[in-house]
């Protein structure tokens, strides 16, 4: 995979007003911060500028001592301090603010990628302006067997399928997936897996585990892929309590905001307005009265080791959670809430399952975060936000809901947001 | 195509720049660097540094020879280039050297200028130009008693205060005589006066605004006459007047010289497969597409960059040169980018000075960024070129770059990236 280095990546333009976490975290490992916020509040400018790690570096051809060199395997451009005099004419050379010339010391400095481990600055940073994109994390996936079966039962245009598939690419064969009535297709796979009842699914993940630690075989992994119904409503006493007890298990909701399979029944993760088979639309009714439940936050304050949202419109963004949420499972709970559309019971066409994805994201109606023990931080920044209008607009479930009830929807968007934003910004819970 | 063979002379910045460029196009062409010097390359930018023990000599190279192996080219060290003869595509070097070639690049870099002044025989009185007048330095200083030991250094721009600054951090005291003021070639008088405080606080002593009329040496101290009737006295007398292209041995060539080496924006001569880059040449310039040397390093990368395209087949325009400079001082910095002056239909926007202990100068003309000053302010001077060479519409922000310059240039800098 030559021609393809690991990138700080700068991902949105506005950093929150007055944060210097990178530069903090930076400066904590060299001494001086080779990463600089610029923030003109009154332009709407706030953001950061660091190295590229340039193909063609200017600072290196302007050295005079040959101090300045490119790594031709990671492409991190380095200055070596005891050859570095301090002219400064690297700084000058560079247009981009790459270099930073610290007078007291009387040399220049810049980012070397944290010499090839995480960089600092972007576990600092609270909300992932910064991001450390691995151009290969998707990729090799893609080039192991496919361990879900041919064919499939589910509707079409269903993102469920696809977002099994990526599951078993990225968890791989040593794996036992638990499994309850409804839509799942994970009996279709090539992996061990185990029928439970919707009301029992973390109980049976718990004892599956416990018994894998017992007789030494910490290695396999359990876990579900399941709905919003047996997840928030009738199985989730047993869930909570595993995730009291920090069972060994990754727990995946696929939220598609109802019960799908029997026939669209609202549960309670079904947002306020929407249509279903038991929140109809009439003169007095008006879809769902109440707002839904948010299973992500519930989950984050059970302390566990993993939290995240994701969804199909993501992939490299679910991809790289399900590493991260394998891994904590082996210490304890991890939870993946996936955002997927069913274009059957949301009454919308078969083939917007993805976009779907997209927009709930691009509006704020489903943020993507993380919460590694118990920080949060978000892993996908929406610059400008779109009105929830243009995402109820794509469905069928919404189409009754005037200005005034959009409004209200546009409300408890906002709210969930804000909330999530201020746990991204403090200390870790 | 066939195989071509390249040749380089001089290996400055320029040559380096030249060799790299001609590697990564062709991985084929034969490449041959030849140094008159005797030891590996080096910039002479380096040697105040080295003088002031911020680096030791091993460090200084700027390239070594698995640089050479690994960009599999030839380095010959020790022959002086004498004579080229364009139309056999032959170069003669000193002692009965001969190297044919399909392309050469000239990069000879710049030689001290040395004043006619009475007394004064180049040898006895010393430059600061290349590693050699380095360790001659060391080697008159040596074992005399720091303190007590003064320098007199003639001339005023970066050379010789890079110079001073490298002798008053060993410990020597130091005498700048310069004709009019310091630094007068990149900073205004407000400017230069900022680092002329900072210089005298430290102990240097400037004597300004007089030339020297005749020296003559009394026992082993030099005795300097100036031109308002001043006398002083000093330990060791170094030339830093400045430099001139080093084009001597082109004489009878049919090689274009006027004050240097005249090329096209091609960086080529006016003899076919002949090309020029560095302080040697004369190239157009950024602003006016006006002919002019820029003996800066930062020209010289560009210049051989722009020649080693040329010469491996990749047609490339050079966009012309841009004056600058930095100079980093006792813990300071005053860099001046671009055309400072503010010339007829040009805006300047100043403030600070002595006082205040920094300054900021904008230039603009039609909307534009021109040029700018900074001494002792945060500011990236790297952006300012970006702003200078993108030739950004800064009008309704320019009041904001002066308030703030590293926040607001770092701003349009991003915008205009990220657009």
């Amino acid at each position: 995979m030559r021609g393809f280095n690991d990138t700080l990546a700068i991902r949105r333009m506005s950093c929150p007003e007055g944060c210097r976490a990178c530069e903090q975290a930076c400066k904590k490992r060299l001494g001086v911060s080779v990463i600089k916020t610029v923030q003109l509040p009154e332009e709407g400018f706030s953001s950061v500028v660091v190295c590229n790690q340039c193909s063609e570096p200017d600072c290196m051809g302007v050295c005079p001592t040959g101090a300045i060199s490119k790594n031709g395997t990671n492409g991190i451009v380095t200055i070596a301090s005891e050859k570095c005099v301090g002219c400064g004419l690297c700084a000058l050379a560079c247009p981009y603010s790459g270099i930073f010339y610290d007078e007291k010391q009387g040399k220049s400095f810049k980012c070397d990628r944290c010499d090839g481990e995480e960089p600092r600055c972007v576990k600092a940073c609270p909300y992932s302006v910064l991001s450390y994109v691995k151009s290969r994390t998707v990729i090799p996936h893609f080039h192991e067997g496919d361990l879900l079966s041919a064919g499939t039962g589910l509707c079409a245009g269903c993102p469920l399928e696809l977002g099994a598939r990526i599951m078993l690419k990225v968890l791989g064969k040593n794996v036992i997936t638990f499994r309850t009535p409804g839509c799942q297709p994970i009996f279709m796979s090539r992996v061990c897996s185990v029928p439970t009842l919707m009301t029992n699914i973390a109980s049976s993940m718990t004892g599956a585990s416990r018994y894998l630690r017992k007789i030494g075989r910490e290695d396999v992994l359990c876990v579900c892929y399941v709905g919003d119904g047996a997840t928030a409503d009738v199985g989730f006493q047993p869930l909570s309590g595993a995730a009291a007890r920090k069972e060994h298990i990754l727990y995946i909701c696929c939220d598609n905001e109802a019960y799908m399979n029997t026939g669209i029944q609202s549960s309670s993760t079904t947002p306020l307005g929407a249509w279903t088979s038991t929140t109809w639309v009439g003169e007095e009714v008006k879809g769902k009265m109440v707002e839904g439940k948010y299973m992500p936050l519930i989950m984050l304050m059970h302390d566990i080791s993993y939290v995240a949202t994701a969804t199909v419109a993501f992939l490299e963004d679910y991809v790289i959670k399900l590493e991260k949420a394998k891994k904590a499972a082996m210490q304890g709970t991890a939870y993946i809430h996936l955002h997927t559309p069913c274009p059957t019971g949301w009454r919308a066409p078969v083939e917007s399952g993805i976009e779907l994805s997209r927009m709930a994201v691009e509006t704020n109606y489903f943020t993507l975060w993380e919460a590694e023990d118990g920080r949060v931080r978000f892993t996908h920044h929406v610059e400008k936000p779109k009105p929830i209008k243009d995402y109820c607009g794509m469905m069928g479930r919404f189409s009754h809901l005037k200005e005034e009830e959009l409004k209200q929807l546009q409300k408890v968007v906002d709210r969930r947001y804000a909330l999530i934003e201020r746990l991204a910004s403090s200390e870790p819970i | 195509m066939a195989k071509k063979r390249h040749l380089i002379v001089g290996s400055g910045a320029a040559g380096l720049s030249a060799l790299r460029q001609i590697r990564s196009l062709s991985a084929e062409d034969e490449i041959k660097v030849i140094s008159m010097e005797n030891c590996l390359p080096y910039s002479p930018t380096a040697l105040p540094y080295l003088l002031s023990g911020k680096i030791e000599e091993p460090k200084l190279w700027t390239a070594d020879k698995d640089y050479f192996d690994q960009l599999r080219a030839d380095l010959v060290l020790g022959k002086r280039l004498v004579a080229v003869l364009p139309e056999k595509k032959e170069a003669l070097f000193g002692r009965g050297g001969k190297e044919n070639f399909d392309t050469l690049l000239i990069a000879t870099g710049s030689e001290p200028l040395f004043p006619v002044v009475e007394g004064m025989k180049e040898g006895e009185v010393l430059g600061f130009h290349t590693l050699k007048d380095y360790q001659e330095i060391l080697q008159r200083m040596k074992g005399k008693p720091k303190a007590k030991s003064v320098v007199l250094i003639y001339g005023g721009g970066l050379v010789a205060m890079g110079l001073a600054q490298g002798l008053i951090k060993k410990g020597y005291p130091a005498k700048v005589i310069v004709r009019s003021r310091i630094l007068r070639r990149y900073f205004d008088p407000e400017a230069g006066a900022l680092v002329d405080k900072v210089f005298s606080s430290h102990g240097a002593e400037m004597v300004t605004g007089s030339e020297i009329d005749r020296v003559g040496k009394k026992g082993k101290k030099w005795e300097v006459f100036l031109s308002d009737g001043s006398q002083l006295s000093g330990d060791l007398l170094v030339n830093c007047l400045g430099t001139t292209p080093r084009v001597s041995f082109l004489e009878g060539s049919g090689i274009a010289v006027d004050g240097g080496i005249v090329v096209d924006r091609s960086m080529r001569t006016n003899k076919e497969d002949i090309y020029a880059a560095g302080d040697v040449a004369i190239a157009k310039d950024f602003f006016y597409g006006k002919e002019g040397g820029n003996a800066i390093l930062p020209s010289a990368v560009e210049q051989g960059k722009i020649a080693g395209s040329n010469m491996a087949g990749e047609v490339k325009e050079y966009e012309g040169w841009v004056s600058m400079n930095v100079f980093h001082f006792f813990g300071k910095g005053a860099y001046s980018i671009g055309l400072t002056n503010g010339d007829e239909g040009m805006e300047v926007l100043k403030d600070g000075g002595k006082s205040k202990g920094w300054y900021k100068k904008l230039t603009i003309k039609e909307g534009r960024l021109v040029g700018a000053v900074f001494v002792n302010v945060d500011v990236d001077p790297g952006v300012m070129l970006y702003l200078i060479k993108n030739r950004l519409e800064i009008e309704k922000v320019k009041e904001k770059i002066l308030e703030k310059p590293g926040q607001v240039s770092r701003w349009l800098m991003a915008r205009n990236e990220r657009a």
